[in-house]
């Protein structure tokens, strides 16, 4: 196992990390920007040091400065968190280069799935099921007009390199086709400097349904079982859930099935999710992501897993700690994200917490790195804590959330608090399933 | 660099000697735990340490944090890395307390990634401190060197 692990991440998923760590009698280096002096992942961890000034790409995203800080501790391994450069196939080929280890998949599975196509391709090789759609970029209108046809109306034209939603567009029918194929490659050019295009089918009104995953390097593939992820505004996920209500027990068995030896066939290591639209009793391949997610806590709490323990020692070489037998989830965990953010305008909120008070009591959880008089520095995202609330079921985690809500006090900074009850409270909620548009729907009637 | 401990400088202890020191409204205060005694002051500018040579440690440590950081007199470290006061092992300093400097003048090296960064002055003066030591572990923004 590692002595030492350099954490190169801030905010809650940096507290998050050093936990496991420290409970794995792993010292901890914590790196951090000069805003970052007073947040709590340094004030937690072993050590720390200071890796640059305040803006991202000088000092989290400093792949020199992070392996530098490497070298002066006497770490041994990085945990990237996520974002950041966590999906950076160059920093992790970076990282290993310099006789380190990076807590994560192989460089080569990061870049292979960082490529959206590419993603899409070998998945399907594996047998995946994948959205129906060009295989691949469109050179010109008649191809674009024959994949139309061949898959079927409505069709969404992509631009290769686009991403948060942007670069898209709906296609009803062929004179559409004909009418917009030459301006979205326009806008790909513009927005992304690439011009590459394809298709895919639309699919209206879908949830996105992710399957977590974990896999050693002594040939052992483990699903931890489903999240629902829909409840999104702009691409970011406001609300998660583990596990999916209303999705047919053997339809996800068999997904299940053919994920496992998907990841098993790629020889995956470390933790990953595969994204999946969901519509009318079909799944379609995404994408997959090659770190640690936002919302595994859910997972963990009705796994009784620590994904993160796990992911740390499979990156030392061991061996996982479970099988799939051991893998049997109760009950019912939802998250909910509590930005610093106006509930209304989502205009983003610095400032200086002047009082905060968790909530607890039986199944609350609450991953953060806030305190009272902590000032929010205004550089970095806005996500301020994660509440993870489990329950027997469905409606005790719904209940429990609610009152974990109005129990939570964080005051000195705007969050999304108030948006959060009314999710949790509307109908549609609590009905379940709704699809990844209904919150920009309803956002105004909740 | 928060908690890493040189070869031979016990920071821990001097810095709990002078958190003593301050609590206590002292001025004056020695330690001693086998070959090692370490006195530490304050109000004068001299600082007593025997038996091992980390005198201008002892200052720069309590320095560092209270006075320099946003003086605008002081080159700070621009990366992370260890330092290298001199060119090769054995080699004379770049620069030595009292010399003068240009701006662009190479004040000392750092090496990260297996790299040598010679770090150039950007301030012109009297070096009227140093506060790193040869081999000495930095982080981005630590305070390097005092220019009057």
């Amino acid at each position: 196992m590692f002595k030492k692990v350099l954490i190169a991440n801030r905010g809650e998923i940096a507290v998050r990390i050093n936990r496991a760590c420290q409970e794995l009698g792993i010292s901890t280096v914590a790196v951090h920007s000069e805003a970052d002096r007073d947040s709590m992942h340094v004030r937690i961890a072993n050590e720390s040091v200071c890796i640059g000034p305040n803006q991202i790409n000088k000092s989290y995203l400093n792949a020199h400065a992070l392996i530098a800080a490497c070298e002066i501790t006497n770490a041994e391994a990085i945990h990237p968190g996520y974002g950041f450069l966590s999906e950076n196939a160059n920093f992790a080929k970076m990282v290993s280069d310099h006789g380190l280890t990076f807590i994560g998949p192989k460089h080569e599975h990061i870049k292979k799935m960082g490529d959206k196509i590419q993603a899409k391709k070998i998945m399907q090789q594996l047998g995946v099921p994948i959205i129906p759609g060009s295989e691949g970029k469109i050179e010109n209108i008649s191809d674009a007009l024959k994949i139309g046809s061949k898959i079927g109306y409505p069709v969404l034209l992509k631009a290769a390199a686009g991403g948060g939603g942007r670069g898209m567009k709906v296609i009803k029918n062929e004179k559409e086709m004909s009418d917009n194929f030459s301006i979205v490659k326009q806008e790909a050019l513009s927005f992304f400097g690439n011009d590459t295009v394809y298709i895919e089918k639309f699919i209206d009104s879908p949830r996105h349904i992710e399957v977590q995953v974990i896999g050693d390097s002594h040939g052992n593939y483990v699903h931890l079982y489903e999240r629902d992820c829909s409840i999104q505004r702009r691409n970011q996920k406001v609300i998660e859930e583990a596990v999916a209500p209303g999705i047919d027990n053997e339809d996800k068995i068999k997904l299940f099935e053919t994920v496992i030896s998907a990841i098993k066939e790629m020889g995956y290591l470390g933790l990953g999710t595969l994204e999946f639209l969901y519509h009318e009793g079909k799944f379609y391949f995404m994408e997959m992501n090659t770190r640690l997610q936002v919302e595994h806590p859910i997972t963990e709490m009705i796994t009784r897993i620590d994904l993160v323990r796990e992911q740390i020692t499979v990156a030392a070489g061991e061996e996982l700690s479970f099988d799939q037998a051991k893998v049997n989830p109760l009950g019912h965990s939802i998250e909910c994200r509590i930005n610093a953010e106006d509930p209304k305008t989502f205009k983003p909120s610095a400032g200086t917490i002047s009082l905060y008070h968790p909530p607890a009591g039986n199944g609350i959880r609450l991953d953060t790195f806030i305190y009272s008089g902590y000032k929010v520095p205004h550089y970095y995202d806005n996500l301020l804590a994660k509440l993870i609330v489990t329950g027997r079921d469905r409606e005790h985690a719904i209940r429990r959330a609610l009152r974990s809500l109005d129990e939570i006090i964080i005051e000195g900074t705007v969050t999304n608090i108030e948006l959060h009850k009314k999710i949790l409270s509307s109908d549609d909620f609590k009905k379940g399933s709704v699809s990844i548009k209904w919150l920009e729907e309803n956002i105004e009637t909740l | 660099m928060a908690t890493k401990e040189t070869k031979f400088v016990d920071k821990k202890s001097i810095k709990e000697l002078v958190d003593i020191l301050d609590e206590m409204e002292l001025t004056k205060l020695s330690y001693k735990k086998g070959d090692v005694s370490i006195s530490v002051s304050k109000g004068i500018t001299t600082t007593a340490v025997t038996s091992t040579n980390i005198q201008d440690d002892l200052l720069s440590t309590s320095e560092k944090k209270a006075d320099y950081k946003n003086d605008p007199r002081v080159i700070k470290s621009p990366m992370v890395g260890t330092i290298y006061l001199q060119p090769e092992p054995g080699a004379n300093k770049f620069v030595n307390e009292g010399d003068s400097i240009s701006t662009g003048q190479t004040m000392l090296i750092i090496e990260a990634m297996k790299t040598m960064n010679p770090i150039e002055s950007t301030l012109q003066g009297k070096i009227s401190k140093i506060f790193v030591q040869d081999e000495e572990a930095v982080e981005f923004g630590q305070p390097l060197m005092l220019i009057d």
